[in-house]
């Protein structure tokens, strides 16, 4: 059964998990850790960086690095490296692009299907540039759920009985 | 609604010719005799229930058979799950045990060292390059290397850049300043270099 995958994409971090016998399992990035950092990065000869790598060069190259590409998601404003125009749904989707290589990396599967969080806040056209991001980065975005809805349901709240739960997002 | 329409179309287009090819012959048997074929068709319907139970009753078996064989996998599984994941936690606290026990001869050499200390600057200065030297090859035999050097050529998989400058006389990407050497073990990187990078 091809597997779904979820993906938190942050602001300064982003993290990838999958259901594995009924419970959410983060997925860690080849370094090892459970969140990479939502930096892309290209190198003097055009080379791509996404993650770890990119963010450990930022201050030598801040020309062609992108940082926090979120906040200005479902806007118009582009990004230009050497030239080149990129959109925030573009950058995103490089993100996305090496969430999906990770996690297909520790499955030994491709995925092709992915559910993406955003903040409960997010209007119509963010969360649709959000939806775009995923397609550029070759997923089929099933659902585009509130990030406090997705820590509902990693707690459990689906499968105990009535209960009142208070969600606080604290952000950053 | 167009789903529900085209069966039906189907049905009327393909009657008419069966019709007009079976009606006539049944017509003449049910004629010749109704009553042995009224018996017959009882009986046809008779062995069509009973072996339509029957495959459901296999079916039903089957579904039980399979419906066990997927609880004991999902509960093998969770306990391969647990015993796994219990095997991890031992591994790392063995492997932690081992390191720390490889790093505890130096430690015991710097509480001696303190204790036995006569405010001789020299002999202290001494001890400690011994102490690192000892430092250095545990870390040596533990696989542990160390890397970063000025001069080098930056590259972000093994350095962290923390400070930049413009700098003609240095070349581009040029490392000019060590903060703290990296260690790496293997294709694996304990710690990044912390460094400055000209240009």
């Amino acid at each position: 059964m091809a597997k779904i995958i979820g993906i938190d994409l942050g602001t300064t971090n982003s993290c990838v998990a999958v259901y594995e016998g009924g419970e959410p399992t983060v997925i860690p990035n080849p370094e090892g850790n459970r969140t990479t950092p939502s930096v892309v990065a290209f190198s003097k000869t055009g080379e791509r960086m996404v993650g770890q790598v990119a963010k450990r060069q930022a201050i030598t190259n801040p020309d062609r690095t992108v940082m926090s590409i979120k906040r200005k998601m479902g806007s118009d404003e582009k990004v230009e490296i050497d030239g080149k125009k990129y959109s925030p749904q573009e950058i995103s989707a490089m993100i996305l692009q090496k969430m999906k290589a990770d996690a297909e990396a520790f499955l030994g599967t491709e995925v092709k299907q992915a559910v993406i969080t955003v903040p409960a806040y997010f209007s119509d056209a963010q969360r649709q540039a959000t939806k775009d991001a995923g397609k550029i980065a070759g997923l089929d975005v099933l659902r585009i759920i509130n990030e406090p809805t997705a820590a509902a349901l990693a707690y459990g709240l689906d499968k105990e009985g009535e209960q009142k739960i208070l969600i606080f997002d604290l952000v950053g | 609604m167009e789903e529900n329409k085209t069966p039906v179309e189907e049905t009327v287009k393909e009657a008419p010719p069966a019709e007009t090819a079976d009606a006539p012959a049944e017509a003449k048997a049910e004629a010749a005799t109704p009553e042995s074929e009224r018996k017959h068709k009882a009986r046809e319907e008779k062995r069509e229930l009973a072996a339509a139970k029957e495959k459901a009753a296999e079916l039903e078996k089957a579904l039980a058979e399979e419906k066990e064989k997927y609880l004991r996998m999902f509960a093998e599984y969770d306990n391969f799950r647990r015993r796994s994941q219990k095997e991890r936690d031992g591994i790392y606290t063995d492997a932690v045990s081992d390191v720390v026990g490889a790093i505890l001869p130096i430690a015991d050499n710097l509480e001696r060292a303190g204790r036995y200390s006569d405010g001789d600057g020299e002999k202290v200065a001494e001890g400690l390059r011994l102490t690192m030297n000892a430092l250095s090859e545990c870390l040596t035999k533990l696989g542990v290397t160390a890397f970063g050097e000025v001069g080098d050529k930056f590259d972000p998989n093994l350095h962290n850049a923390i400070m930049h400058e413009e700098d003609e006389a240095k070349g581009e990407g040029e490392i000019v300043e060590v903060f703290q050497p990296g260690y790496r073990r293997g294709d694996k990187i304990i710690r990044y270099a912390m460094v400055k990078v000209a240009n």
